[in-house]
């Protein structure tokens, strides 16, 4: 196997949904802004030798329908030689993409592929706009179609996590992601992107409005324990899950250059992390936040590594409840785990996470000189991955 | 004079300005709202924030929002805050120049008054109605320094509260108010506000709170002589009486304690001369529970009786024993003539059998009653001009008494009553001489029903004196509707009447108006007589509630002989007589008002018009009792969803389902006419709303000949639906199966949704097949059985029969 590489993982700076700074932007648009800043960082190579453009998306229709893999790469100008296509596997999608191009690279089927993910939860909502019930699952599996809510109320039943632990560590969430961004941790990996907002102006005229967007807009720096503790649960009467300890619905786009070693020494591209190895599992869809458990384990076995390896963990915060299984039920050091905060402060924009905590941890190893980062995330209907980086 | 009001002004924003704004405002009057000025930001940062940069009017901003909060709602629409433009008095005074009417509601004290209504005479355009809402202060000093053209156009005006939900509205001339405007503004606050007006003296507490407040203060001291507990007190002067169910303690606990003993004070204090002035002054027991901070509900729940928890949690109402100063569990006294009169439901012969006995009970009952017409009397020349008719409208209106007290002393017989006081010794005036009748014709009497009286006695004239005819308030018999003259068809249930002009009424009057087989039979019959010999039929009638459903007690008696053919029969009636009305080739006009449930709702979804009250409280409930609306209402809620997705055939109707199945399995009720409207059940373009209960059928009848006039189009039965079908149905599926694992609804709650389902979606066929509006009948109709074969909705009917709640099971 080959050594595959990364350069140049970058991000959009996450918005929420709906009244976020990237709510009235087009996926497509904001995603190929964050295509052209990927290509131009990486250095001065032909565009032309990208040989495809992968790009994860969890709910691909509408807006980010279309294949918007190819639209994403015609829009930022890449040539039109360089292909694209749009994978789906929920919320591992932009992890899923990187994969796959590092498979395609260490299998030496490519060498140069650009991978990421992408979602905009204020142009297409959860589930999809039109959607349609099967017969055979509701009477064969109802399981299933269980809610996001209630599998992590049943992850907090199965695993015994209390209300006072979920609103603790969402608290924290926010705490740690204050910190970061007032501490100008996410600099290095944003992209700002030029917003528009039109709206009507006097005699019929079309006022545009422009503003950059920079930085995540979910976080609240003012938010209270006690706040957090007042909060209604969600999904089931009696259970322990709240809007406040649940990851937000957002908006955003991030990519990555992967590469093999060939092409990074032939271009001097200066990549930030060597990609090591990639794992999915399957487990009971009523309590799918624990995928990580399993898919932890497999990547370890197949990589080598131990967890006292890992230096940075980015471990998606679909619900604190399931967050905090899987820490407990691995044996994650709580202390390497979203030192920048996570999904229920930062945003969860389903397709494009995956891509996103790769460039989180990829920068936070540069900034603090540590090794190994993990990746990992829960999947709808019953999965989790996990990918592992080293710094270069 | 007719008066064109269409932009009004109320200046106080107290619970009470801010509540009469927003009547205002739902009748469709522009409407300002304006209190004193704040001169900076509110200190809390939420509130401040909520404010804005408009903080300078935040009183006034602040009272729109606190609207939202008010039990029961004041609101009939949940935008009317938002359509109500608040200001202060310091930056906004100018609007007033702009206002058809002027509504002073400030605090209750003569200088501050005084002076906001000079500040008014600078803006207000002459000929402009002022009016002062107060209950204590003479008027006449309110405008003792201003000009007489102001003083012409300014009268008071006495709104019981919630304003929204009591009908009387006292109004008060002074002796400088113009008699003209005047009249013009009192027929229009009746028409538009849809109010019962009453005119009243200047007199302290005006006419309701002077009689009704007696009644109360009568009830507190005989009681007390009686050695009559508090329980047993609410038994005998409630619903026995003609009066609310909450009996005296217990209205008094509502109301407030304080507020009582306030308005009481009010008499003995100024009224000096008052014939039963000692009646005014409070027991020591009230004055103990108010000096403790007891008042009733709204401190905790504690005054005459207090709401307290078991050790088991079970919640349990205590009463007060003024002679321990303690509550006790309640003990309710027993008479041996007690089950005879609660069984009579006419309040005359109930009150004779009462009458009649010779114990403590029947003692309170006559005592109250004697103080009351004897007090009644000795007053009307003082605080009613005379006008027997204006005491009992007033005590109708403002206290929900069955019967005023001159109306229910004929009743009675006046000879024997008369007897009666005089051998009591109770104060009468001279005018009280034997032979009167009060009213002419007989209260009660078919006759007053019908054309309501025409002759009232005249205290000052004394002499019988004729009363102005209300041609535009369309009366019905409440008892024998056989016997009116208008009558076309009857039988028990229902009866078709001539309106006149081509216009035929349908009115039910069965028990609550409940649907029932009879009711269908007569009404195929109706629609067959008008399709003959009338033009346009109206569906109305004026009992408590257009219809509160099907009667559910013929239905438990087919599920308990599991006779499903019978169910299936009487379905296919409902759904058939409502298909007949439906495709009348002629309008049909139905005028809901109050309770329009169920079976009732259904009724109202299948005329071509509606003409609704403001008040209504419509909603397809019958999820309730583990049903689903099986006389055509799902059909009729699926065809318009249907409808609004241009049939299918480019727009995804799944949206449009899921609202009619929103209102369906939830069982959702209006909480006002416009908001019938506003949540789909009645469709916009064929339906309005009126304020006034009173001219509604009058209304409705106007509404019916426009469409003849305007070339009525029946339609015709439906076909080539695209149906949602199978997969639609198995999305809701899904919402209930995650909905049931959130615990939010129960497995049977699914069940019951999955039905309202079935037939919203057309069924388990493939998506888009084309179906026509039977289809959806049968689907209704097997869905129907299938719910009454299941035990947990004969458990729900039969809890429904027995608590009149529904069952969560």
């Amino acid at each position: 196997m080959k050594a595959v590489y990364l350069v140049s993982p970058l991000r959009s700076p996450i918005g929420k949904a709906f009244k976020g700074g990237l709510a009235t932007s087009r996926p497509d648009n904001f995603c190929a802004d964050v295509v052209r800043a990927v290509v131009k960082q990486a250095g001065d190579f032909d565009p032309g030798l990208i040989e495809d453009l992968i790009l994860g998306c969890a709910m691909p229709e509408a807006e980010q329908g279309m294949n918007i893999g190819r639209m994403v790469g015609l829009l930022a100008g890449l040539p039109e030689t360089v292909p694209g296509v749009t994978v789906n596997r929920f919320c591992s999608s932009g992890l899923q993409t990187i994969a796959m191009a590092y498979e395609r690279i260490a299998s030496e089927q490519a060498d140069c592929i650009l991978a990421g993910g992408v979602e905009s939860m204020s142009a297409v909502p959860m589930m999809g706009h039109k959607i349609v019930g099967s017969r055979k699952i509701m009477d064969t599996r109802p399981d299933m179609y269980l809610s996001m809510g209630l599998t992590a109320e049943n992850v907090a039943e199965d695993f015994k996590i209390t209300r006072d632990e979920q609103d603790e560590f969402s608290f924290e969430s926010h705490r740690k992601a204050s910190k970061a961004i007032a501490e100008g941790m996410f600099h290095d990996e944003i992209v700002p992107i030029d917003v528009e907002r039109r709206r009507p102006g006097k005699n019929g005229q079309v006022i545009v409005d422009t503003m950059k967007f920079a930085m995540d807009d979910g976080p609240r720096a003012d938010t209270t324990l006690e706040a957090l503790k007042a909060l209604r649960t969600a999904f089931k009467m009696g259970g322990s899950v709240s809007a406040g300890s649940s990851s937000q619905m957002s908006d955003g786009a991030a990519m990555t250059l992967v590469c093999s070693e060939d092409f990074v020494k032939k271009h001097n591209l200066k990549p930030m992390a060597r990609f090591l190895g990639f794992s999915v599992a399957g487990v009971p869809p009523r309590v799918m936040g624990i995928g990580p458990i399993e898919a932890i384990a497999k990547v370890l076995k197949r990589t080598g590594l131990k967890l006292s390896d890992l230096d940075h963990i980015e471990l998606n915060e679909a619900f604190a409840a399931q967050a905090l299984a899987v820490i407990k039920t691995v044996g994650l050091d709580p202390k390497k785990v979203n030192p920048y905060g996570g999904a229920i402060a930062l945003g969860h924009p389903l397709g494009a996470t995956g891509a996103k905590l790769v460039a989180t941890a990829s920068h936070a190893l540069k900034r603090n000189q540590g090794k190994y980062g993990l990746i990992t995330m829960c999947i709808g209907t019953g999965m989790g991955a996990a990918g592992l980086i080293e710094r270069v | 004079m007719t008066l064109k009001i269409r932009k009004a002004v109320v200046l106080g924003a107290g619970v009470m300005g801010a509540q009469i704004a927003a009547h205002i405002s739902a009748a469709g009057i522009r409407t300002w709202l304006l209190d004193l000025e704040s001169e900076e930001p509110p200190k809390d940062p939420k509130i401040a924030k909520a404010v804005g940069k408009n903080f300078r009017s935040s009183r006034a901003l602040l009272a729109l929002e606190g609207l939202k909060k008010l039990k029961p709602s004041p609101l009939m629409l949940d935008s009317i805050p938002d359509s109500i433009i608040p200001g202060n008095f310091a930056d906004d005074l100018s609007v007033i120049a702009d206002c058809d009417w002027v509504i002073e509601v400030v605090v209750e004290k003569l200088e501050i008054k005084k002076a906001i209504h000079k500040r008014i005479s600078e803006y207000k355009r002459p000929g402009v109605a002022v009016t002062t809402n107060t209950s204590g202060i003479p008027l006449n000093e309110i405008v003792a320094d201003l000009d007489e053209s102001y003083a012409r156009d300014f009268f008071g005006t006495h709104f019981f509260n919630p304003p929204r939900y009591m009908n009387l509205l006292e109004v008060i001339p002074t002796n400088r108010t113009d008699g003209q405007l005047f009249a013009a503004m009192s027929q229009w606050l009746s028409e538009t506000l849809g109010k019962g007006i009453v005119v009243a003296n200047d007199t302290v507490n005006f006419i309701a709170n002077r009689i009704g407040v007696l009644s109360l203060q009568s009830t507190l001291h005989h009681i007390q002589d009686l050695k009559i507990n508090f329980e047993t007190t609410d038994l005998l002067t409630g619903k026995l009486m003609g009066r609310p169910s909450s009996g005296t303690l217990r209205t008094m606990d509502v109301v407030g304690l304080d507020t009582c003993a306030h308005v009481a004070k009010n008499v003995y204090d100024k009224a000096t001369d008052d014939p039963l002035r000692e009646l005014f002054a409070a027991p020591s027991w009230m004055a103990r529970l108010i000096t403790a901070g007891a008042l009733g509900q709204k401190t905790a729940d504690k005054g005459c009786f207090s709401k307290v928890k078991d050790s088991k949690g079970k919640s349990e109402i205590l009463a007060y024993r003024p002679e321990s100063d303690s509550y006790e569990k309640q003990a309710p006294e027993s008479f041996p003539w007690l089950a005879d009169a609660e069984k009579e439901k006419d309040l005359i012969k109930r009150l004779t059998i009462i009458l009649e006995q010779d114990d403590r009970g029947s003692e309170l009952v006559w005592r109250i009653l004697r103080d009351t017409f004897s007090y009644s009397a000795m007053l009307c020349n003082e605080i009613a001009s005379g006008e027997v008719k204006r005491i009992d409208d007033a005590i109708r209106w403002g206290f929900n008494w069955e019967m005023g007290p001159f109306e229910l002393w004929q009743s009675l017989g006046f000879e024997k009553i008369l007897t009666r006081l005089k051998k009591d010794k109770a104060l009468l005036p001279d005018w009280i001489t034997a032979g009167l009748a009060f009213y002419n014709p007989a209260p009660g009497s078919a006759a007053a029903e019908v054309g309501g009286y025409s002759e009232q006695y005249h205290s000052t004239l004394r002499k019988m004196q004729k009363l102005k005819e209300e041609s535009y308030k369309y009366r019905l018999s409440n008892r024998e509707s056989r016997d009116d003259k208008r009558v076309v068809l009857s039988n028990k249930a229902a009866s078709l009447l001539n309106m006149g002009d081509g216009v035929s009424l349908l009115v039910f009057h069965t028990k609550m108006n409940a649907l029932d087989m009879d009711l269908l039979e007569l009404t195929q019959k109706a629609l067959e007589a008008t399709g003959k010999n009338f033009d346009a039929m109206v569906i109305g009638n004026q009992g408590p509630a257009f219809s509160a459903g099907a009667n559910l007690k013929m239905l438990a008696e087919f599920i308990e002989k599991k006779n499903w053919d019978g169910i299936d029969q009487m379905l296919r009636t409902s759904q058939g007589t409502l298909q007949m009305l439906k495709y009348a080739p002629f309008p049909t006009v139905a005028c809901p008002h109050g309770m329009t449930l169920g079976g009732g709702c259904e009724v109202s979804l299948h005329t071509s018009h509606r003409l609704v009250t403001a008040e209504t409280y419509a909603g397809l409930v019958e999820v309730g009792v583990g049903l689903i609306p099986g006389a055509g209402g799902t059909k009729e809620l699926a065809l318009r969803a249907y409808d609004a997705a241009m049939g299918g055939e480019k727009t995804d109707p799944t949206s449009f389902i899921q609202k009619s199945f929103q209102l369906i399995a939830m069982g959702q009720v209006s909480s006002s006419g416009y908001h019938a409207r506003a949540m789909g059940l009645y469709p916009e373009s064929r339906t309005l709303v009126t304020m006034s209960r009173e001219h509604q059928l009058s209304e409705a009848k106007d509404m019916a000949r426009f469409a003849v006039r305007m070339g009525y189009l029946p339609s015709s039965p439906r076909s080539g639906i695209k149906v949602l079908g199978d997969g639609g149905l198995n999305t809701f599926r899904m919402a209930l199966y995650n909905m049931v694992q959130g615990k939010m609804i129960s497995p049977y709650d699914s069940f019951v949704g999955e039905k309202v389902a079935l037939v919203l979606c057309g069924g388990e066929i493939e998506a888009g097949t084309p179906v026509d509006e039977a289809w959806f009948l049968d689907l209704e109709r097997r869905a129907f059985i299938e719910l009454c074969q299941q035990e947990k909705t004969k458990e729900r009917i039969l809890f429904m029969l027995a608590n009149g709640k529904p069952l969560r099971n």
